[in-house]
Formats: structure tokens, C-alpha cells, sequence
């Protein structure tokens, strides 16, 4: 089982983000699960997802404190405390920020770095927003990254939430984020 | 054959409303229940589900219009959590005394103050003198199943009674997992339409919707009777529901992983499917420990536990509810396994524990520790403390 924990604020799609790779993921035949944690529903605030996914049903309902992995959709929770903590030692991390992987340092020796500038990609898909949307740039990042799910599978989740149009720049930008996240396997 | 696909918890409950093909929908808004409605809202909308949706402005009308609904003899379907499931109970005493068989999810949310928007099952369980029965769900699997039993229980002649179909709000009603939704002609025969004949008069037989005071006792008789009766029509839409679907819950208790076991520890909700991984993990550690899901707590499988009770020499009840000032400090469902355990000659040894109160997650360690309490009462011979707040140890949680 590998347990993956998303972070992001209210209204950059964190839950849908997380959504739409379970769905994949079970596009592909495997097993997932998709348990979000949030106040109320609102612009802004924190927003935690836990996803898991297995070869077999996934039964627990807990939530994740000891993550395989961690996908973080905005650069300024890099430094909040409660999105590092409990990241297993060699596990992988998949940020939204404009460094190299190779510069990141979250307290962890880990075994993948993975990084891409969704904010930036962010502003020349979608416009200049005072919240970036960048779940979708994530997934793309995430497939590239870790292989967990292919790029293509990816591709119906993302048109079936956003019908129309927005399905089509959703999974550009999706594309982008695979094409141009900087992976780092630290442990080579 | 169905199709699988992912569903949140609350996406079940709409799929198990539409498929049961309810014809009116009284609701009210309120999180964690609010996209089981949308849903269901969704679905009449598109055309996908024959039924009116009532909007009202507040969840005591949406039990005065479910009513009044399920009365003329309309299939009802609502749900609510929290604070509009008591703000509501003034009108949940009317269907099980008037037999109307009403399904409504209620949708666990810990009551005020502090409590956030998550689970614990004080809501709920305040009902549980009202004469609704009550089904606790695991995951959106059983709550979709579920959904369709609960009419074929409570439509029951034997029981016209209104049934709740109670999960955790998040842990269950938000988490998205591979849920298999069955074909829409197999549910129709499974579950035919609604025709409510307890109105129909008959000599000799006792109803009343407003009776004198001496018909008073006679009534709620009825209903104690009712409530007994389904427990046998439970077992029996279970099974035939499994034979058709392929899916069983076991009636009312589930036993997990209990052969050659002596201690076992009970939970309710969608906890259990966190046990169920404790209890493979120690399990393959040798510790001797299983585990009983509560599927049924109205009505109380009495009989169904005393039979278990035979076998354990220790159980441990995870309570999720707080009951301030009750008999040794219980929570509610351990108060009523001692009740129904009392009568034996030889008794188990109870244990309770406290967790998940005001919608804090039950976690791996959590039940780790439980069910090393358990092991260790049955060692002992002896409980350590005869109710446990699990939440206030330091068990080294990363949280």
C-alpha cells in the first residue's frame, strides 16, 4: 500500500486533485481510496487529503500521519510544520515550487525529490490568480515522478470533472506538469 | 451485473435512495450530508430519478413533510447529521408509532460545542430510544447495500418501522473507494413497490395513530414487538440480498477473524475497517485478539451477543459516544452490552474504551492499544481501568 498525503489551500483542488488520481489509478486496475480532511468548505483555508492505493481492497479509514509520500500544490505550506511532519525517511516528495529539487530540505533524508513550478505554469494556463489552481499540473508531476498512475489515465478523470472546454486546458496543463517537473532520485 | 466505480460514502447513499427508487426526497442541507442530497438533487434534476424533492427550512419540517409523505403512501427517503438530526426529534418519535417505514441516512457528525464538523455517534445514539432502527456502515460499499435493505426491512409487514442508515461524516461519507452498484432491474425485483396496508382496518387487530390513554400501552407495545420481529426479517434480507448481489454483512454482528479466539474487542461505524488491519497485523504478531462489528444497534441483537459472550472471555467495546455521568462512566453501547450480558451465569469480562470523541480520527495505534488492553485483561484475568479515555494516552502519535 502506498499513502500519500496532499496539501494544499481551499481552492487550488487539492480533494479533486486527489480524486481524479484515485480514479485513474483505478482506471488502472488498482485499488484506491480518497478520505478528505477539511473545515468548512472555503477559499483559503488548509486542506488536507489522504489518498491510498493498493493490489488489494483498502480498508482502514484512519487518516495518514506517517506518509509514504507528500504532494504539496503551493510553495508557502513548504514551511509549515504539520504538512512536513511524520514524512517517512525515503520517501518521495512532490512540490510545487521553483527550485530544484536537489535545493529541498525537509528534515528527512528521502528517496525522490520531485519539483515543478505550478505556480507558474499555473498563471499562463489559467490566468493570474490570487490562488493558484495547480491540481491538475500536480497530477502531471506525480505521474512523471513516481509512475504511479499513467499520464493518459489521467485524462478521463480530468475531462469527467471538468466538462467542457476546461477539460481540454486541464489536461494541457496536467501535460505540462509531466513534461517539465525536475525529478531527483537522492538516493543515486 | 452492475458497474464499479469510485463513490464517496454520501454518493452511495444517493445511489441506494435512486436505485430503492424513492418518490419523495424532504431535505435539508447540512454538512457532512450536504452532497448526498446535492445528489440526489442532481439526479432528479437530470431526469436519472422519478421523485420530488421537497426543499424546506429546516430539518423538523423535512421529518413533518417525510411524514406526511410516507403516510399517503409514498416511498421516503431523507437524511440529516449533528445538530439537524436533534433539531428534528421532536418529529423522529411520530414514524415508528404511526409504522411508517421512512429510510434516512444519518450522517455522524459530533454535536456542540467544540466539536468540529467530523464524526462521533452521539447523534445518532440519542435516537435510539425513538424506535427507529439503526444500521452503522463502514464503508460506501455497505452503505449503498444498505440503503436498499432498509427498505425491505422496514417495508416489511412483520415491521413497518422507519430505519436509519447511520455512517461516519468524512471517514465514510467523503472517502472514495471502488463501490460495485447493482443494475437497476435486479434492485426492482429485489424490491418491489411500496404498498403500505398497515392503514388497511381489520377486526381484531390493534392500530392507532391517536389512540385514548388506556390504548397507549397497547400501542407502544406494538412497536416493542416490531422492533423484536425485525431482528429475524434483518437476517433474512441480509442473506436473501446476498444470494442475489453477492455482498453479506453478517445480520446484525459480524465476528472478524475469531477462530480459536477468546478476546475481542467490538467497534461501530467505519473504524472497523481500521481494525480489521490491526487485527491482521497483531494477529500475524500471534497476539490472539478479534474483532466484533456492531452492524445493528436497533434493535439490540441480544440474543446474537449472549451467544458470542459464550465463546469470549473478554470483550472490549469501542465506544464512540460519551453518556456524562452514566453507570461506571460507559459509553452507550457498552451500558447496553452489560444489560443484555447481565443474565448469564458466566460473563465475560467488559472492557470500554473511549475514542473518536467530537470527531478526533480513530487511529492504527489507537486500536493497536485497545486491543493490547484486551489481551492484557485476558491474561490478567482483570480489567485495568473499567472505562478507558484511549484519546487522552500518549501512544507517540505523529499527528
Amino acid at each position: 500500500m502506498i499513502e500519500i498525503r496532499f496539501h494544499g489551500m481551499g481552492g487550488q483542488g487539492a480533494v479533486m486533485g486527489a480524486l481524479a488520481l484515485a480514479e485513474a489509478a483505478f482506471s488502472e486496475g488498482k485499488y484506491a481510496q480518497k478520505i478528505p480532511v477539511y473545515g468548512g468548505m472555503r477559499r483559503g483555508g488548509d486542506v488536507t487529503v489522504f489518498l491510498r492505493l493498493d493490489d488489494k481492497p483498502i480498508r482502514r479509514t484512519s487518516g495518514i500521519y506517517e506518509p509514504d509520500a507528500l504532494v504539496v500544490l503551493d510553495p508557502t505550506l513548504l514551511n509549515v510544520a504539520e504538512v512536513r511532519k511524520g514524512l517517512k525517511q525515503r520517501g518521495t516528495a512532490i512540490l510545487n515550487v521553483n527550485n530544484n529539487p536537489e535545493e529541498v530540505d525537509l528534515g528527512v533524508p528521502l528517496s525522490k525529490i520531485a519539483t515543478v513550478d505550478a505556480t507558474g505554469i499555473s498563471a499562463e494556463v489559467f490566468g493570474p490568480r490570487a490562488i493558484p489552481i495547480t491540481n491538475t499540473i500536480m497530477l502531471g508531476a506525480v505521474s512523471r515522478a513516481t509512475g504511479w498512475v499513467k499520464l493518459e489515465s489521467l485524462r478521463g478523470p480530468i475531462l469527467h470533472m471538468f466538462p467542457g472546454r476546461m477539460g481540454e486546458v486541464n489536461f494541457e496543463a496536467c501535460t505540462r506538469g509531466y513534461n517539465e517537473v525536475r525529478v531527483w532520485e537522492c538516493s543515486k | 451485473m452492475g458497474i464499479i466505480r469510485m463513490l464517496e460514502g454520501n454518493e452511495a447513499a444517493a445511489w441506494g435512495a435512486k436505485l430503492a427508487r424513492a418518490e419523495v426526497v424532504p431535505a435539508y442541507p447540512i454538512t457532512p450530508q450536504t452532497e448526498l442530497i446535492s445528489t440526489i438533487a442532481s439526479f432528479i434534476a437530470n431526469g436519472e430519478m422519478k421523485a420530488q424533492y421537497i426543499k424546506v427550512e429546516g430539518e423538523h419540517t423535512a421529518m413533518a413533510a417525510a411524514i406526511g409523505a410516507s403516510a399517503a403512501g409514498a416511498r421516503v427517503f431523507t437524511a440529516s447529521a449533528s445538530q439537524g438530526i436533534v433539531f428534528m426529534e421532536e418529529a423522529l418519535w411520530m414514524p415508528p408509532g404511526m409504522r411508517l417505514p421512512i429510510v434516512m441516512c444519518m450522517v455522524n457528525r459530533a454535536m456542540a460545542p467544540i466539536g468540529g464538523l467530523r464524526p462521533d455517534h452521539n447523534d445518532s445514539l440519542l435516537q435510539r430510544d425513538t424506535g427507529w432502527i439503526q444500521f452503522y456502515c463502514e464503508n460506501s460499499q455497505e452503505i449503498l447495500d444498505t440503503v436498499i435493505q432498509a427498505y425491505k426491512v422496514g417495508e416489511d409487514k412483520r415491521v413497518y418501522l422507519p430505519v436509519a442508515v447511520c455512517y461516519d461524516g468524512y471517514f465514510a461519507s467523503a472517502t472514495a473507494t471502488p463501490t460495485s452498484i447493482p443494475d437497476q432491474k435486479e434492485v426492482d425485483d429485489y424490491l418491489p413497490p411500496y404498498k403500505h396496508e398497515m392503514y388497511n382496518l381489520m377486526p381484531g387487530e390493534f392500530r392507532t395513530i391517536r389512540g385514548f390513554p388506556q390504548n397507549i400501552a397497547k400501542a407502544r407495545y406494538e412497536v416493542q414487538k416490531a422492533t423484536e420481529k425485525a431482528k429475524g426479517v434483518i437476517e433474512e434480507v441480509d442473506k436473501s440480498y446476498g444470494e442475489i448481489f453477492g455482498r453479506y454483512y453478517d445480520g446484525a454482528l459480524e465476528e472478524y477473524a475469531c477462530d480459536g479466539i477468546e478476546a475481542v474487542f467490538m467497534t461501530m461505524g467505519s473504524m472497523t475497517g481500521t481494525a480489521r488491519d490491526v487485527i491482521d497485523e497483531i494477529q500475524a504478531e500471534g497476539k490472539k485478539v478479534g474483532l466484533i462489528k456492531m452492524r445493528c444497534f436497533r434493535p439490540f441483537p441480544t440474543e446474537e451477543l449472549r451467544k458470542l459472550a459464550k465463546k469470549y472471555k473478554v470483550i472490549g467495546i469501542v465506544d464512540r459516544n460519551t453518556s456524562y455521568g452514566s453507570a461506571s462512566g460507559s459509553g452507550i453501547v457498552a451500558m447496553e452490552v452489560a444489560r443484555a450480558l447481565y443474565s448469564l451465569d458466566d460473563r465475560p469480562l467488559l472492557l470500554n474504551f473511549h475514542v473518536g470523541l467530537g470527531g478526533s480520527d480513530v487511529t492504527m495505534r489507537q486500536i493497536r492499544y485497545i486491543a493490547d488492553k484486551v489481551l492484557d485483561a485476558y491474561q490478567t484475568g482483570k480489567a485495568e481501568d473499567e472505562t478507558d479515555w484511549v484519546e487522552l494516552k500518549d501512544l507517540g502519535e505523529v499527528m
